[in-house]
């Protein structure tokens, strides 16, 4: 029965899909609602199921594809709520003792404040662990361009955390 | 893991020529304790990447969302079953507008308690959202349109039974007849059922209506979001 089928392999994808969703739209319930849409359709299209390749490839570029959609329209609009984008992912850090609450803060900001290709780039490989192959189609780009955003984006987070302490050097 | 090897992978990590397991070597190296005091700040490279991956929906996501779809799925096996459409899934095709699918599901669902129970109440209704805060306005006004135009384009509407309450009430029907009015339903419930039989049918001929400008909705988003896209 579909159902059970949905159960199983697509309804276990709605973490990854909101991560992605949470990393472009920078609020949580924007990003429930559109992983919520995606998964509604891939349900309605249930009987197409056997013929696609990846089930979840075809939900991780729908939900960008939503996602994007929707930023563009908040732009078109220009009520760009500027504060939900300083919304931050709830604090679950397992290390947070460990860490250093400053940096982690100066990391994530750099992130977010990355061109919006480096930002899916690094969000796909560093958090996702997909690979260059898997992203390239994902984000419809050639493999030498996501080495150029993964490589540009790790720099950004690079420049970051060396920045001030001056550990440039040391960390070559 | 010694150092060396280490500073060889973080290299590597930096332009971004590291495989998906080195990486993964990497995180596992940073995530215990001991460490060289210069490598302290990239412990929290691979820590806020953890922490990220670890961002989960809110608890109460999963179960709405399983309504959600049961939901759909009820409402498409309703379709087939009782009417003779046979595009009952397209109707929750995606698009904006995210209400169709739960008013097609209510629309269908409570028609078919009324008749089938008769007087009893139906089910406490979910809450309807009829526009999401994505949906414009226009969007709404298109399908209304759309599905009233297409449902005139059907032809002539299938001959009414003399039973029909509808044609009963007809000013063009004979004056020889109306006296039958009153006499043909004592029994209210009957009289509902029919009314009822009668708003249902309706109903299913909006629906249809609606099906086919959904598609062509559905057609005109994705030529729209490609023709953005390129």
């Amino acid at each position: 029965m579909s159902l059970d089928l949905f159960t199983q392999r697509i309804l276990p994808m709605k973490d990854r899909l909101f991560r992605f969703a949470f990393r472009l739209l920078r609020n949580v319930q924007e990003a429930e609602d559109m992983v919520q849409d995606v998964m509604v359709r891939v349900w309605s299209k249930r009987e197409e199921w056997p013929l696609w390749q990846s089930v979840e490839a075809y939900c991780m570029t729908a939900i960008r594809n939503s996602c994007l959609d929707r930023i563009r329209k908040k732009k078109l609009l220009s009520v760009q709520e500027e504060k939900a984008l300083n919304v931050s992912s709830p604090d679950k850090d397992p290390y947070e003792n460990m860490m250093n609450k400053e940096i982690l803060t100066r990391i994530r900001k750099c992130v977010d404040a990355l061109p919006e290709n480096q930002q899916q780039v690094v969000h796909l490989r560093e958090i996702e662990g997909f690979s260059y192959h898997e992203i390239a189609e994902l984000l419809d780009m050639s493999l030498e361009q996501v080495k150029i955003n993964l490589f540009r984006g790790r720099n950004a987070i690079k420049n970051t955390i060396t920045k001030e302490e001056g550990l440039w050097k040391k960390l070559q | 893991m010694e150092k060396a090897t280490i500073a060889a992978l973080l290299e590597k990590y930096w332009r971004a020529e590291t495989t998906v397991e080195e990486e993964r070597q990497l995180a596992d190296y940073f995530r215990q304790s001991s460490i060289p005091p210069e490598w302290e700040p990239l412990r929290n490279v691979f820590a806020f990447f953890e922490a990220e991956a670890q961002v989960t929906p809110g608890k109460e996501f999963e179960e709405k969302l399983m309504e959600r779809i049961r939901q759909i799925g009820d409402a498409s096996a309703d379709l087939s079953a009782s009417t003779d459409l046979s595009a009952g899934s397209d109707l929750s095709a995606g698009t904006n507008l995210s209400a169709r699918a739960d008013l097609s599901a209510r629309a269908n669902l409570s028609a078919r308690t009324n008749l089938s129970a008769g007087r009893q109440s139906a089910p406490p209704p979910a809450p309807v959202r009829l526009l999401s805060r994505r949906t414009p306005w226009w969007a709404a006004a298109a399908v209304i349109i759309l599905a009233l135009g297409i449902s005139r384009l059907q032809g002539p509407r299938p001959a009414v039974t003399p039973a029909h309450p509808l044609a009963q009430t007809a000013p063009a029907f004979p004056s020889s007849q109306v006296t039958t009015i009153k006499d043909t339903y004592e029994d209210p419930q009957q009289a509902l059922a029919a009314i009822q039989k009668a708003l249902h049918t309706a109903a299913s001929k909006i629906n249809h209506g609606k099906t086919m400008a959904q598609k062509q909705i559905d057609r005109m988003n994705d030529g729209w979001q490609s023709a953005l896209t390129n």
